[in-house]
């Protein structure tokens, strides 16, 4: 059986104080696989993503096995990150409107990446950047590329991270509660999209919610975090259909949807 | 029957002034006519850009309306003096989205929750005012020495809480709650919701309660109201909206809800 294409074993993360926040947590990700991590503020899940995209904040320290197609993720802190993220991991995270450059044209800051890491010529990498805005299906690429962020809408912003981060094809995405700002008709619209590229590309994507329903909609395995440990995972429908956990069955219970149907 | 709040043709435009010369002009709200009665929770659900907020500043007078009225108990809100409205507000509170920035951080819990009781003349006395504090910190489900602590050592939900404590002190007719729950964890969602519901009953209180999520206003409104591009395009019984929507962009809406629906097995 080959490496799988992400392997976390038994990581640990701890604050600077030493204080644990991520207890041991393993889990493996398949190219062509959406993984959904699921759970409430405090659970772990954000600190999990940044570990994996070696963006620890300061002072924490991690432990435990990162692997990518069979070889270690450098250690945090690490140089050699610039040779994993972005390039090999790709990132995108809840606000659109912070992780772009409000100064910078949006076709500018996805040819960007291409000039930096794959040193192409500007007016190449740019005609590249208005081909990947048409491929996450901003309307008139062309014209739209020379446009600063603020002038798109919340939906075609996330499109254009969506395209910064594809723009080096990734094999591992990880998509930090990428539709939680967005309108509940845009957010359909932006996983369909994302849905795409998995299969289109091979590439693996974990997506990191608060809204199991959002991930019932987009992922096909979840796992279920709280208080940095993993409370269970398996099949998406298996989870949220016959959850083996309390903590997953309260939080269900919970959804405003089903609380409706219990109460009156 | 006339309604607790009666809106009628509301119109707001804003310039939208330009660095580089010409500004267009954007209507947020087209003329709304929208109705809350005594002791409803009536749910207004809109996408962003829809004009929810504006509508909500302006049913609390908190803004001018560029056109159209607000009524409450009958009384035109924009043709109150000063010191009327100020009598009046007493009647109509808001709850927001956000519960670290809607609380002062210097001040007591204790305090926050009394602000609004300045509203009410003659003043309570002191003692009064510190048992009126006491009671709604009970009806909150907040412990009384929640009164001598500060807002950063709650948790959001309870900031909610605080929140609520502060809107209803004065036993207000109508609370104007922008999104109140949608910072908020699912399980401290739920909690927050139930407690709205709580606070309904024990107070007898109308909520205009405005959220982006359809789901969440299903589960708590009496009547929706569907808000889009500074339009209300449908009104009617919660049940039968989510039934049975008549108009195309509700049913888009409730659609695009749905995808996100979890098949709740046997």
């Amino acid at each position: 059986m080959s490496a799988p294409l992400l392997a976390v074993e038994d990581l640990q993360v701890a604050a600077p104080g030493g204080q644990a926040i991520l207890h041991g947590i393993s889990l493996r990700l398949e190219r062509g696989e959406t993984l959904g991590v699921v759970g409430e503020s405090g659970s772990g899940k954000t600190m999990m993503a940044l570990a994996l995209m070696g963006l620890l904040p300061d002072g924490m320290t991690a432990q435990g096995r990162l692997l990518l197609d069979g070889a270690a993720l450098p250690a945090p802190g690490s140089d050699d990150w610039d040779a994993i993220r972005g390039r090999r991991i790709g990132m995108v995270f809840q606000e659109p409107l912070t992780a772009l450059n409000p100064a910078m044209t949006v076709g500018d800051q996805i040819a960007e990446g291409l000039v930096w890491h794959r040193d192409m010529p500007w007016d190449q990498a740019r005609r590249e950047a208005v081909r990947l805005m048409d491929r996450v299906r901003i309307e008139q690429a062309e014209e739209r590329a020379g446009r600063y962020p603020h002038q798109l809408s919340g939906g075609q912003r996330q499109r254009a991270c969506i395209a910064i981060a594809l723009a080096l094809r990734p094999a591992l995405l990880i998509a930090d509660e990428p539709t939680t700002a967005l309108d509940v008709t845009v957010q359909r619209e932006v996983l369909d999209l994302l849905a795409q590229f998995v299969a289109e590309e091979r590439m693996a994507l974990m997506i990191v919610s608060h809204n199991p329903g959002v991930l019932a909609y987009a992922s096909g395995r979840i796992m279920v975090m709280r208080r940095g440990h993993v409370a269970e995972t398996g099949a998406t429908r298996d989870v949220l259909t016959r959850p083996a956990h309390p903590y997953t069955q309260a939080l269900l219970a919970a959804m405003p949807r089903r609380r409706g149907k219990a109460g009156a | 029957m006339t309604a607790l709040l009666e809106i009628r043709g509301l119109r707001r435009d804003y310039a939208r002034p330009s660095l580089f010369g010409k500004g267009g002009g954007f209507t947020a709200l087209k003329g709304v006519d929208l109705d809350v009665h005594a002791g409803e929770i009536l749910g207004l659900v809109g996408e962003s850009g829809s004009g929810k907020s504006t509508l909500a500043r302006l049913a609390m007078a908190l803004d001018r309306p560029d056109g159209g009225s607000v009524r409450f108990e009958g009384e035109e809100l924009f043709a109150l003096t000063p010191a009327r409205l100020r009598q009046r507000r007493r009647d109509f509170q808001m709850v927001f989205q956000d519960p670290f920035g809607s609380l002062d951080p210097r001040h007591s819990v204790g305090r926050i929750v009394a602000e609004p009781l300045h509203l009410i003349a003659p003043p309570l006395p002191k003692a009064q005012a510190q048992n009126r504090v006491a009671e709604m910190l009970a009806a909150v489900g907040l412990p009384q020495d929640a009164a001598a602590r500060f807002p950063h050592e709650f948790s959001g939900g309870q900031r909610q809480r605080i929140a609520l404590a502060r809107a209803l002190i004065t036993r207000p007719k109508l609370v104007v709650a922008d999104e109140p729950v949608s910072a908020l964890d699912l399980s401290v969602q739920a909690q927050v919701l139930d407690l709205i519901l709580e606070l309904r009953r024990a107070f007898s209180t109308a909520f205009l309660f405005i959220s982006h999520d359809l789901a969440v206003v299903e589960s708590i409104a009496d009547r929706v109201a569907v808000m889009r591009r500074g339009e209300i395009v449908e009104t009617g019984g919660t049940a039968a909206i989510f039934a049975n929507p008549r108009h195309d962009y509700t049913r888009a809406l409730l659609a695009a809800n749905a995808a996100f629906d979890i098949p709740f097995g046997t």
